[in-house]
């Protein structure tokens, strides 16, 4: 992998440069912010905004609920976010004309996309990981209480699943001319895979299945481990690389 | 060994052909001029020569190496400058050579050294703003300077003048003049007076083929006309009637110059006899010479008639 250090370097570099990080990371914060207050106050909010008179009984909001409302809104916002900073990563560039002033020196496609999703994947590590903290102090704060252990797992499983969205986004940038293109096809693959994910067997295999296994860590229902949806979705990214490199290699730059 | 070698060449997009069978060999240290029209070929032919596209046939060789796709060692030794050169806009100048260094694997001392030389020959030493704020020129100059930082032994240049200003435009002539000694230069260009300026020899490419190869003085001698021009300083009438019966006259066509001095064109198949028989002819005929010249086409001629596919005589 020639190149890969330098690479990942410039990628790391702009990320900082661009505001991409402060961006990404500044959505986690707001959601890790604003769920568990709304979930605490939304008993009051719907007794606010219903036609007086009628009643709705709750039961009271816990910390689990808060916890997995935020990991069920990142698992949708963070894959928008996903596609969003992938769909362009080659396409731009190859339609820009910097992929060719790049590549033309002695370093490998392979090292290129991989330092592209590493770059990412370190993006999103720091921005699940700001947002979980502060999902998890404010729902602390608020709810007296919060399941540490499984609310880490959720967050690991919360960023391998969107490792994976990232790879798949990064394979349709180096197939289509156009970034719109690549996130719309992106969009449908992941939502495609999700739906499949509640087939018995098969779901079991697919990354969609990570986030409802999170979702129960997080709650503290008891469950089977879902290894197998953490290995589909390490295999589905290696798979999702493997093609954007013979792509890219077959590409007229 | 031939700097740059291909054999029939060939890039087919659907059922056109960008560049049909390019056979050409580029002498070690020497500057090549790449001309066409645009359309003709000629970013393809770099970018085949460079692995950024793969042939539908043929085969290429640079520095002694084939050219494949992902040929890291063919590239150590190369230096590329597109036809339209962009960077990452939030970089500075010194920050995209750096990184270029980096990407070359030169040690951070050299690298350093040598990205303040090339900036600083190219006019953008000290230039602290972003490249998205360069002007289309500003980038040409970058391009230049990225695509010598590490020192290659072969050079492709596409278009490497065609967003300078005139000044500008100097300034790299005399830059590539400089490379003659060290590095192979393989310039596309469609401005023929910069390949006349710097170029030791040519190609002349159309619609993807191949028209014509030599030096440019070969070239010139190749397609001269031998063709004379002579003011008189009387109506040509008796000249032209003498000159009907001489063996090595071609033509012979009376014209009115640009002064309005009237005369004859004629062209000759022989330059020698032409140039021994012609003052007689015409003291024979009565008449004061005022001017007998032998014209050379330039190589914008040889490139009009080339490409309008004309032969040489």
């Amino acid at each position: 992998m020639n190149g890969f250090a330098v690479f990942l370097r410039k990628e790391l570099r702009e990320q900082f440069k661009t505001s991409r990080i402060v961006i990404v990371a500044a959505v986690f914060l707001f959601f890790g912010f604003c769920t568990p207050l709304l979930i605490k106050y939304m008993p009051e909010i719907l007794e606010l905004a219903g036609p007086s008179g009628m009643t709705i009984e709750m039961l009271p909001p816990t910390s689990g609920q808060a916890l997995a409302e935020y990991a069920g809104t990142m698992s949708q916002v963070g894959v928008l976010v996903a596609v969003l900073m992938a769909m362009g990563a080659v396409a731009r560039e190859v339609e820009s004309g910097t992929a060719v002033l790049v590549l033309s020196k002695p370093v490998g496609r392979l090292a290129f996309i991989i330092a592209k999703l590493t770059a990412g994947s370190f993006n999103f590590m720091v921005a699940v990981a700001l947002g979980g903290l502060a999902c998890f102090g404010y729902t602390f704060i608020l709810f007296g209480d919060a399941a540490a252990m499984g609310f880490l797992w959720q967050n690991l499983l919360l960023w391998l699943f969107l490792v994976f969205c990232m790879s798949v986004t990064l394979f349709f940038s180096s197939l289509m001319k156009n970034s719109l293109a690549a996130g719309g096809l992106a969009v449908g693959v992941i939502i495609l895979l999700s739906a499949v994910s509640v087939l018995p067997w098969v779901g079991r295999v697919l990354p969609g299945t990570l986030i409802s296994w999170g979702n129960r860590l997080a709650m503290g229902i008891p469950g089977q481990s879902e290894w197998w949806a953490v290995t589909g979705a390490l295999g589905l990214s290696a798979l999702c690389v493997w093609l954007t490199w013979v792509t890219l290699r077959r590409k007229e730059l | 060994m031939p700097a740059i070698k291909c054999e029939n060449l060939t890039k087919i997009y659907g059922s056109r052909a960008a560049l049909d069978g390019l056979t050409l060999e580029v002498p070690e240290r020497s500057i090549f001029g790449f001309l066409g029209p645009n359309g003709a070929g000629k970013t393809t032919t770099i970018r085949l020569l460079m692995g950024m596209s793969r042939p539908s046939a043929g085969r290429a060789w640079v520095g002694g190496r084939e050219v494949v796709p992902d040929a890291p060692d063919m590239r150590r030794r190369t230096g590329y400058l597109p036809d339209v050169p962009n960077f990452y806009n939030w970089m500075t100048a010194a920050e995209f050579m750096q990184f270029v260094g980096e990407l070359h694997q030169m040690p951070p001392a050299e690298n350093r050294v040598r990205a303040a030389e090339l900036l600083d020959l190219v006019g953008l030493s000290g230039e602290k703003k972003r490249i998205g704020g360069y002007s289309r020129g500003m980038k040409q100059r970058l391009g230049l300077a990225q695509a010598l930082q590490n020192k290659p032994d072969v050079l492709f240049l596409d278009e490497p003048c065609s967003a300078l200003d005139p000044m500008g435009r100097r300034d790299v002539l005399n830059l590539i003049l400089h490379l003659r000694q060290t590095t192979t230069v393989f310039m596309s260009t469609h401005i023929l007076s910069d390949v006349e300026r710097v170029c030791d020899s040519l190609a002349i490419v159309d619609k993807g083929r191949l028209l014509a190869t030599s030096s440019v003085e070969e070239l010139r001698s190749r397609y001269v006309r031998s063709a004379f021009e002579i003011e008189l300083d009387a109506a040509p009438d008796a000249l032209a009637v003498s000159l009907q019966g001489q063996p090595w006259v071609v033509t012979a066509e009376k014209t009115e110059f640009s002064n309005r001095v009237s005369g004859l064109r004629v062209l000759a198949s022989d330059v020698d006899e032409a140039q021994r028989s012609l003052p007689r002819l015409i003291a024979e005929a009565g008449l004061g010479l005022a001017r007998l010249e032998l014209t050379m086409p330039s190589l914008e001629d040889i490139f009009v008639k080339l490409v309008s596919g004309e032969k040489s005589p």
